[in-house]
């Protein structure tokens, strides 16, 4: 029972830490309708920025988190001027591949910049575990459940409660519209690029003293994020955070009964019935249009 | 008469096909002025240029005085355009509260004043507050669509066919709400196909038939008009 509580506790860990990485791309999707496939290369981006920042300055990550945040935001916003706006009348699908292209080439400059090989970044307080009984969990599990939780809250209360979430939200249902109400979208998008890239670098710079940072380490970060959008609802907060929870259940609960490789083929399975059986998701998209 | 809105030989082009030839019209302060005219006349393309969603070819768009032909539609509508377009475009996964708080650039105790105006406006749209704007009926929407408009409290409200699907009792309650909004000091502009409601709303009246403007004059003269009697009223 300790054992599988242990998983249990390990396996929501990991999924903070994913549940960052998706709620950047839900935050994108949310605010543009624009599938961000470099998101997964963004996370690794943020990685690195820690990995830089930290051997500049040996002190825990949680001082220079906000430099890196800010960091983040103006590459978030050089990657809407780059792939998003000169393709704003574009298919959706031209954005998916601009941004897939963007991450390609930032997985070329992290091995230009820093190399081939994996890089770990400090830890946000302290490496080493806290023991609560029987069941240990490591300092930096908890920080970044701790951060993950205060992201998700301050991005739902964004979303639903200031104006300025409901304008983006106005802005990504119908842009023009909104431009016709006189908000000024060009600009909010730009932002919401750059706020959802700073999500992105901010799961990042967690994730990099656990898991490493290595070029080619954020493709399947792009598919998780893009997978628990998909099982949660699209667009939904609690749903993109569940889909990651359920992700990262898989990954370190059900890989312990049997192997890794059958997990994953599982995980993949439970999206298949997920498509079957509920194709708008856990959380369902609650907007329908009137013909 | 000091020109709220001025529109001089207008031209848009979809590619090689034009949309508009020479449009040229103005609309005063205090006053309802129609745009009368068939589907496909250019009413909604006249809109789209006045917003900015369409880029003319040629002509002068100039409001308070105003060339606003550079300006982008936000610094347009921020200037004082209120638009309902054609299809009411309400959005669909704000509530109907949100619908109308998005609207308005001002405080918060300023946004729940216009809020509650624009509810009293249309009560039946208070009673549906907490409702997203996809699960309303048509009429609905279309108050929302027109309550939406009004938040920026305009100088000019363009509304673009708002009877379009309504019954026609709920049209009569639409356009009939137009005097008001003349009256709390918004000039309107009115793209209508149904020519008796609409010449019974407005003070003058200009005719579009395929891209350009064939009779204007004052609403009264133009219900006594052989051509439009002929052309709309089935007389």
């Amino acid at each position: 029972m300790i054992t599988f509580l242990q998983l249990v506790i390990n396996g929501l860990a990991l999924g903070a830490a994913y549940a960052l990485v998706a709620l950047g791309f839900v935050f994108i999707v949310n605010a543009t309708g624009a599938v961000n496939f470099a998101h997964g290369d963004l996370v690794m981006a943020g990685g690195y920025a820690a990995v830089g920042l930290g051997s500049l300055a040996q002190i825990p990550a949680v001082y220079f988190l906000p430099l890196v945040a800010v960091i983040m935001f103006v590459l978030g916003v050089a990657l809407a001027l780059l792939a998003y706006f000169p393709l704003i009348n574009r298919p959706p699908s031209t954005v998916f591949i601009s941004t897939l292209l963007c991450g390609i080439i930032l997985q070329n400059a992290f091995v230009v910049l820093f190399g081939p090989q994996a890089h770990a970044a400090p830890p946000l307080l302290k490496s080493g575990v806290a023991h609560f009984g029987e069941i240990e969990i490591s300092v930096q599990a908890i920080g970044t459940m701790v951060v993950a939780a205060i992201l998700i809250a301050s991005q739902y209360l964004l979303f639903t409660r200031t104006q300025i979430g409901r304008r983006l939200r106005a802005t990504a249902e119908d842009r023009q519209m909104a431009q016709a109400v006189g908000i000024p979208a060009f600009a909010l998008i730009a932002a919401t690029f750059g706020l959802g890239t700073a999500l992105a670098g901010i799961a990042g710079a967690l994730l990099a003293n656990q898991f490493f940072v290595y070029p080619t380490g954020g493709i399947p970060l792009s598919v998780y994020a893009y997978i628990a959008v998909v099982i949660g609802g699209w667009g939904s907060i609690a749903g993109a955070v569940i889909g990651a929870m359920i992700i990262s259940l898989f990954q370190v609960v059900v890989s312990a009964y049997v192997s890794y490789a059958a997990a994953t083929g599982l995980l993949y399975v439970t999206l298949l019935l997920i498509f079957v059986v509920r194709p708008q998701g856990i959380f369902g998209e609650r907007v329908q249009r009137r013909a | 008469m000091s020109g709220l809105l001025e529109i001089d030989k207008l031209c848009v082009w979809y590619g090689p096909v034009f949309a508009l030839k020479d449009a040229t019209l103005s609309v005063g302060s205090g006053e309802a002025v129609a745009l009368i005219g068939a589907n496909g006349a250019g009413k909604s393309t006249l809109f789209k240029s006045i917003v900015g969603f369409l880029r003319p070819k040629s002509g002068a768009l100039r409001f308070l005085d105003r060339d606003v032909t550079g300006l982008r539609t936000e610094q347009r509508i921020r200037l004082g355009v209120g638009y309902s377009p054609e299809g009411r475009r309400v959005f669909p996964g704000l509530t109907v509260r949100e619908n109308l708080e998005v609207a308005v650039f001002a405080g918060k105790a300023e946004r729940a004043r216009r809020v509650d105006r624009a509810f009293s406006l249309f009560p039946q749209l208070a009673t549906r507050q907490e409702a997203l704007g996809w699960q309303l009926s048509g009429g609905q929407q279309q108050m929302l669509a027109i309550g939406r408009a009004l938040m920026g409290q305009p100088r000019l409200l363009l509304l673009d066919e708002p009877s379009l699907g309504l019954s026609p009792k709920l049209a009569d309650e639409v356009l009939a709400g137009i005097r008001g909004i003349v009256k709390d000091g918004t000039s309107v502009l009115l793209a209508e196909q149904n020519v008796g409601k609409a010449l019974a709303c407005c003070d003058r009246a200009y005719v579009l038939e395929v891209g350009k403007i064939v009779l204007a004059g004052t609403a009264a003269a133009l219900r006594d008009t052989e051509e439009v009697k002929r052309a709309f009223l089935g007389g």
